[in-house]
């Protein structure tokens, strides 16, 4: 017996089989003996997953890089299937999901030749629209490959397996925090560089300036109005929309009946209308009073007023109150949704404790449920009211530039406003504000920034106050 | 209190089939019996948290001081029928608060808060253990702590009748015996019905004994006079060693009547 393994250390076996299969070379090293080639070819198609994602990524940012998408899938075809069929040769069986992979690689290789002949023609547009196609195909096969190539690196124990199936969690994850990334990255860099310290104190405004005979208007540059006016339609939203949201909420959950019903349905309903029918239906209501003169309640609460170049005030198209009612629309189903549900998670038999002690059901709501409901209710306020901020479609209906102030009453202005009119070249606004428009989104990006965090905050003041020191429910 | 020919169902299902149990005034009554032998429903049933439950209907008379339980305002009912129940259900909010939870919803006068706070926390015995934490949540006590603060604030809202629903069930021995000197301490000054299965705890602290055995009252009268000299072999039985293992005959032929009789 010793003898015998003596003599097998003497003369690796590979090299031994290889020598009597007459091979030679690394690769018939690797392929004689399966034990042995398995890590190594592991390692192998590893590289090769690797490489694909780099050339995969490479492809989605420059079409130059689209030449290698053929290669690389040729060669992670070929090196996924290298341990298998090793595998195969000392008379293991072989597994699907390895051949699976390789198939699926090498068909997509010969689809990378081909597809620009036969979708788009050969030309460098067709390259342009294939890369957005072969691309992510790189990638998705290269990350099934590498999580492949792990798993045999790694043997193919349980936390082995679960280790290797990062690669193909991760990328999706990659992909999408790098285009979050990318669009950070530019507002960053653009807003900064636009960025100038009087936009936060200046407001817009136009004036008429005569010279020599002729009028000319001249314009001051600035989004103080912008900025405030912003804050403002999410105060007011919030206000609005505080309320009702609460209510319907308290409704769904405490007094299920028709009412609760029919609540629930127009909350569900109201979060599926599409923000541009709800801002069109704020312009229609603006229209209804336009034969209204400025000065009149009605008129000024609904429309707002304006102020023209030569000091005359008009009725406006929209004012702060009207857009936060119309915004409060799109926060009060969220409001709802989110009090109900912090309503229903409130274990019964605490109910049950404050209906024992004798106190009535709206005692009970005011001092026991509506404070643990308050962390989900003050949630669905924060979501609602990034959510308002982001819904420039209700007010860019009726917005104007708002050189007026921000008083409730006067012509809404915003921030995504200010971004809207200077994309799409609303004038006057457009040849003024263009040049800071990068330096408009950083602010926004910023103020939405800033009441995250207060959201945070907020949450977690009211979690230490209200759920105690231990985590109830 | 007392009831008469009291039924109680879950929707087809009768849970309680007919019970007369009258309960002494400043007396502390122990109900005792399998588990789902109904004396959680009973309970319920007195303070009228049954009307919580939309299956549940109730037929029969339950009166307190001759009152007619069941025509009156629940609210008011419960401020005169407090509930412990089996775990500890504090608030999310600090000791002090929940104690006086019951007593705000009220409107008592302010000035009585801070001695309604000291003296039911005292009969709970917990006082001395809390007295410098008042502040802190309620959450943050032990399990036996919590469900004394449970009791206090009970007491606090000052009820004729305490109703316990297994206090002890989840509780430590030494937390156990606590609560049976809070028991002891407030006998006499609030009439206690307390559903126990630890039947020396309701040997010692019971001066009233009620053991009931599905949906009815086998037997019921003084502590002393039930363990010294049952009239029921079942009862016997369930006092010994817990376990029914012959049902009392008078039940068994009247869980044969139907429902409707
Ligand atoms: N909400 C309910 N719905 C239907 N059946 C119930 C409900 N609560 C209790 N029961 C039933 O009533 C019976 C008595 O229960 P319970 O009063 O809790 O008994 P115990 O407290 O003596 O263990 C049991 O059979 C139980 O299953
Ligand atoms: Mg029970």
């Amino acid at each position: 017996m010793s003898t015998v393994l003596d003599q097998r250390r003497a003369t690796p076996a590979p090299l031994q089989r290889a020598a009597d299969t007459g091979r030679s070379g690394l690769l018939a090293v690797l392929l004689a003996d399966a034990r042995l080639a398995d890590r190594r070819l592991h390692v192998l198609n590893l590289v090769a997953a690797v490489l694909g994602l780099v050339v995969g990524g490479a492809v989605l940012l420059w079409n130059g890089a689209d030449v290698l998408t053929a290669p690389a899938l040729a060669l992670l075809a070929l090196c996924v299937a290298a341990p298998a069929v090793a595998k195969r040769r000392v008379g293991e069986a072989l597994d699907r999901s390895t051949l699976t992979i390789a198939l699926l690689s090498a068909v997509a290789a010969v689809a990378a030749l081909l597809l620009p002949v036969w979708l788009y023609g050969a030309d460098v547009n067709g390259i342009v629209h294939r890369s957005a196609i072969t691309g992510p195909m790189l990638l998705l096969l290269s990350a099934f490959g590498a999580s492949h190539g792990l798993r045999g690196v790694l043997g193919d124990g349980p936390s082995a397996r679960d280790f290797a199936t990062y690669p193909v969690l991760a990328l999706p994850v990659v992909l999408a925090v790098a285009a979050y990334g990318f669009i950070l990255a530019r507002v960053v860099v653009s807003g900064v560089g636009s960025f100038d310290v009087s936009l936060l104190t200046t407001a817009w405004t136009q004036q008429l300036v005569e010279t020599s005979g002729a009028a000319k208007f001249t314009y001051t540059v600035g989004l103080l109005n912008n900025i405030l006016g912003t804050l403002e339609l999410i105060a007011l939203t919030s206000l609005f929309a505080i309320l009702p949201g609460v209510g319907a909420g308290v409704f769904m959950s405490e007094y299920p009946g028709l009412m609760a019903k029919v609540i629930d349905l127009s909350t569900t309903m109201l979060r599926a209308v599409s923000v541009f029918v709800i801002g069109a239906t704020a312009f229609g209501v603006v229209g209804a009073t336009s034969g209204l003169a400025a000065g009149t309640p009605i008129s000024d609460l609904v429309r707002g007023v304006y102020t023209d170049v030569n000091g005359l005030v008009h009725p406006g198209t929209g004012s702060f109150i009207t857009a936060s009612a119309f915004l409060a629309l799109l926060v009060i189903p969220i409001i709802a949704k989110l009090t109900e549900e912090g309503l229903r998670s409130i274990p019964r038999d605490l109910r049950e404790g404050s209906v024992a002690l004798g106190t009535s059901d709206a005692y009970g709501l005011r001092r026991l449920l509506l404070p643990w409901a308050g962390l989900n209710i003050i949630t669905g306020l924060l979501i609602g009211a990034a959510e308002a901020s982001g819904s420039l479609a209700v007010i860019m209906f009726i917005a104007g530039p708002g050189q007026d102030g921000v008083a409730p009453t006067n012509s809404v202005t915003s921030l995504d406003y200010a971004l809207f009119a200077t994309q799409y070249g609303l004038k006057p606004y457009v040849d003024t504000m263009a040049d800071y428009r990068f330096a408009t989104a950083l602010l926004l990006l910023l103020l939405t920034l800033g009441l995250t965090s207060v959201a945070v905050v907020v949450r977690r003041r009211v979690a230490r106050r209200y759920r105690g020191s231990l985590t109830a429910g | 209190m007392r009831t008469d020919g009291l039924r109680v169902a879950y929707g087809s299902k009768e849970v309680l089939r007919g019970i007369d149990l009258p309960i002494a005034k400043g007396k502390v009554t122990a109900l005792v019996g399998p588990s789902g032998c109904g004396k959680t429903t009973l309970l319920r049933t007195l303070n009228r948290l049954t009307d919580l439950t939309s299956t549940c209907s109730v037929s029969g008379i339950v009166t307190i001081d001759g009152e007619d339980c069941m025509a009156m305002d629940p609210v008011l009912l419960r401020r005169r029928v407090g509930m412990v129940f089996q775990k500890p259900n504090v608030f999310p909010m600090s000791i002090r608060e929940n104690v006086l939870y019951g007593v705000k919803a009220r409107g008592n006068g302010k000035t009585e808060y801070a001695e309604i706070l000291e003296s039911s926390l005292r009969k709970a015995v917990i006082w001395d253990e809390v007295k410098d934490r008042l502040d802190e949540s309620a959450l943050a006590l032990s399990g036996g702590q919590q469900q004394r603060v449970c009791i206090a604030r009970t007491l606090a809202t000052s009820p004729e009748v305490v109703l316990m629903d297994e206090p002890g069930a989840s509780l430590d021995p030494r937390s156990t015996q606590l609560l049976e000197e809070s028991i002891l301490a407030i006998r006499g000054d609030f009439t206690v019905v307390i559903v126990t299965h630890d039947i020396p705890q309701a040997h010692r602290v019971s001066d009233f004994l009620a053991f009931l055995y599905d949906g009815r009252v086998v037997e019921f009268g003084e502590t002393r006079q039930l363990f010294a000299e049952p009239r029921e072999h079942a009862t016997k039985e369930y006092l010994e060693g817990g376990l029914v293992t012959v049902p009392p005959v008078g039940n068994v032929a009247a869980a044969a009547v139907p429902v409707s009789a």
